[in-house]
């Protein structure tokens, strides 16, 4: 009886012969490689065999507090910014836009796509950039999504449940307080809790958005880096707070300050590392 | 310069054996259009039982396509089970037809009624001979517009798994096998024109029964409510409805997080407080996982005035209720989520005092509000009731 399930005994032979041929060929024409961009790139080669190589590009999403890895919890109250300030971190979500990744040659290639990191979800915790034209030595990116990206229910359909995650709500032409708020999405959301003046638990959502129908994506200069197809993009959050220095507040999503505040800090909240 | 060039030879040999000193292939029927298809079985034992067979003349007819609606995602028009008239209708009459259950009491409308959004109004429903269902029925709309995962743990993954669920659960219709329930619907002259018409078979299988029922609940969607006149311009919000607007869509309320506009739910699993100690773990259920203890899926608010009453376990009778579980901050536990943010404050620092601290003036604005996303002409549609009492 033939049976072709997991409980037969199946007996595997392999075997390989490799068998490496090696000749010279004439001075005129030697095949090869001959796209400076290509990790096989051959200088002596006249002649382009299709036989180029091409690099992908592993984006690493990682969030520190001062170096120190996040252990996500609503109280475990592990790190303090610079006000002293006892805070737990649960949830990190936020959206980079507007990439440019640089090359060895020169170039430069840009992406429309948006990238969307969640703590929630390993399979945002990094990005593949396939067919590359090297290993990537510069990378530019904006924090968040610029007025023109930024518009309500553009992104209904995008994967990872990014609209219903990151909808920044449209106030329908209604003031939520004094401020009017325009739609589209958050930047980030990172949610927590600290301990107020008062000694008690207190929940925050450093949100952050277009406010008073003011933009505050962050487009940053490019990051240099070491030729590399992997890199690790890491976010700093006690470095929201530092310059000029605010602190935790709960809710501050039509809180034109603090936003600006926000806006001012992001500075050096961002490092880019590369692995090798 | 020396040109390399690389020659792989690979050569696999395979000895492939199952004879008698093997432990026995699993017997059963390999045959997925049986009605006793085992999806174990590994070697067919003859067993197959089929569907009874009876001519079908078969006329196509039209496709149905849910169309794109204002502020929510594309419908899932699936390609694999295309909506047709006649699927609609033969998965209309087995909703509402107790035919689907083991002792033809239970239909799925049993549970799933048309005037309470597709749920029901009391805490629990009960099933085949009076068992009652362990948790409350969700209203049941607008599933075509996130199909991603169904029940209040996201133990199904679509429409067409969804429904074998309630079949064989003892707390529903309580089947214990396909071959049952098709030889039932197979014996009956007016389901083989109805099956006939709808995928022209002249036989039975359960893929048929699953993909009819999935084509009736896509068309179960309400998008009509006072709100969505209003974002067409045909509805003017009251002074309260629209206070209650803002608080639902700011920080005041922060009901926009969990239950974005328009949908009104995100998809996600999510612990709003309302137990300190689960007695149902939720979604830690089915993936295993600590910090999905006590996670239910967000359920959307839409036609919430009529689906009372309220949560997984059905614990809240009222609106007013809900909204006082959100103002007074919830409880505290290791999963909750951290956007209930005053379980032990609130934001205005008085002491003492925790939870969101709305006024009864906002507590009845947000009412007001989530009154809008009633839907009269949903719980009404003439396409969505008991077909048989036409
Ligand atoms: C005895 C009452 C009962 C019957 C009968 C019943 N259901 Fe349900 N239904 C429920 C309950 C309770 C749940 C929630 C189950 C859970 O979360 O574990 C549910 C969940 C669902 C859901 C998921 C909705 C969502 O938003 O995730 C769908 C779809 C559904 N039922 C369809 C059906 C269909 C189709 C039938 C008939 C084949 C049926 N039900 C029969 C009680 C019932
Ligand atoms: C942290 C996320 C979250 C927030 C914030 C939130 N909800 Fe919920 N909501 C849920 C979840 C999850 C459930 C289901 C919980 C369960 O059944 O155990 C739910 C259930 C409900 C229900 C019951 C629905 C039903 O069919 O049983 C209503 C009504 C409701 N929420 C209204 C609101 C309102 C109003 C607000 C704002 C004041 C709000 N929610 C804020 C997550 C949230």
């Amino acid at each position: 009886m033939i049976c072709n399930t997991k409980y037969s005994n199946l007996r595997a032979l392999f075997l390989i012969f490799s068998i490496c041929l090696f000749f010279s060929s004439c001075k005129k024409d030697i095949y090869g490689c001959i796209d400076l961009n290509a990790d096989n790139y051959d200088s002596d080669a006249t002649i382009n065999d299709k036989s180029c190589i091409y690099t992908n590009l592993t984006l690493n999403f990682d969030n520190l507090v001062d170096g120190s890895a996040i252990i996500y919890g609503n109280n475990n109250f592990l790190f303090h910014n610079v006000n002293g300030t006892n805070y737990s971190v649960s949830k990190i979500k936020y959206v980079i836009s507007d990439l440019k990744l640089y090359f060895q040659n020169d170039e430069i290639v840009q992406f429309d796509e948006i990238i969307f990191f969640n703590s929630d979800n390993n399979e945002t915790s990094s990005y593949i950039f396939n067919n590359l034209p090297g290993l990537c030595i510069g990378m530019e990116f904006r924090f968040g999504l610029s007025a023109e990206n930024n518009i309500d229910l553009l992104y209904i359909n995008e994967d990872y449940n990014f609209h219903d995650l990151m909808d920044w709500p449209n106030s329908f032409g209604q003031s939520t307080s004094s401020v009017n708020q325009l739609g589209g999405y958050h930047y980030m959301q990172v949610d927590g809790r600290y301990i107020d003046d008062q000694g008690q638990q207190k929940g925050y959502s450093l949100h952050t958005g277009p406010t008073n129908g003011q933009d505050f994506s962050i487009l940053y200069p490019k990051f240099d880096f070491p030729p590399s197809a992997e890199i690790t993009l890491v976010m700093n959050i006690n470095n929201w707070y530092d310059n000029p220095i605010h602190d935790i507040k709960p809710s501050i999503m039509d809180d034109i300050q603090t936003q600006t505040n926000l806006f001012e800090n992001a500075n050096n909240v961002f490092s880019i590392i590369t692995q090798y | 310069m020396k040109k390399k060039i690389y020659f792989f030879t690979t050569i696999f040999i395979l000895i492939h054996s199952c004879d008698k000193y093997e432990p026995k292939c699993m017997p059963g029927c390999t045959d997925p259009l049986a009605c006793n298809f085992n999806i174990n079985a590994q070697e067919d034992d003859g067993s197959c039982v089929y569907s009874d067979e009876w001519p079908c003349n078969y006329q196509p007819t039209s496709n149905v396509i849910v169309e794109p609606v204002l502020g929510f995602p594309l419908p899932n028009n699936s390609f694999e089970n295309p909506l047709t008239e006649a699927g609609i209708n033969l998965g209309r009459h087995l909703f509402y037809d107790p035919i689907l259950s083991s002792d033809n009491t239970v239909s799925c409308a049993s549970c799933h009624k048309q005037e309470y959004a597709f749920g029901d109004k009391t805490q629990f429903s009960p099933g085949v001979g009076g068992v009652l269902s362990n948790r409350n029925t969700p209203a049941m709309l607008n599933l075509i517009f996130h199909e991603q995962s169904f029940d209040w743990d996201g133990k199904s993954i679509s429409l067409e798994s969804q429904a074998s669920r309630p079949i064989f659960n003892q707390h529903e219709l309580n089947n214990s096998d396909w071959c049952e329930v098709i030889s039932r619907l197979s014996n009956s002259p007016f389901y083989q024109d109805l099956f006939c018409a709808a995928f022209g078979v002249e036989k039975i299988d359960s893929s048929h029964v699953l993909n009819a029922l999935a084509q009736f609940e896509r068309t179960i969607n309400s998008t009509n409510s006072k709100f969505d006149q209003f974002l067409r311009g045909q509805y003017t919000l009251s002074m309260s409805e629209s206070n209650g607007l803002s608080i639902y869509n700011s920080e005041k309320g922060d009901c926009f997080h969990c239950h974005p506009l328009y949908l009104t739910t995100d998809n996600q699993f999510r612990n709003n407080g309302i137990d300190s100690v689960f007695t149902d773990l939720g979604r830690f259920n089915i993936t295993n996982n600590i910090n999905d203890r006590g996670l239910f899926k967000t359920p959307t608010l839409r036609n919430i005035e009529y689906s009372a009453p309220y949560m997984h376990d059905g614990r809240f009778n009222t609106i007013d209720e809900v909204i006082e579980h959100y103002n007074s901050g919830g409880f505290d536990s290791p999963t909750v989520d951290p956007l209930m943010k005053y379980i032990y404050t609130n934001p205005y620092n008085i002491p003492n005092e925790r939870g969101l601290y709305l006024t009864d003036q906002e507590k009845s604005d947000l009412k007001a509000f989530l009154l809008t996303l009633s839907d009269e002409s949903f719980i009404t549609n003439p396409n969505l009731s008991n077909p048989f009492n036409q």
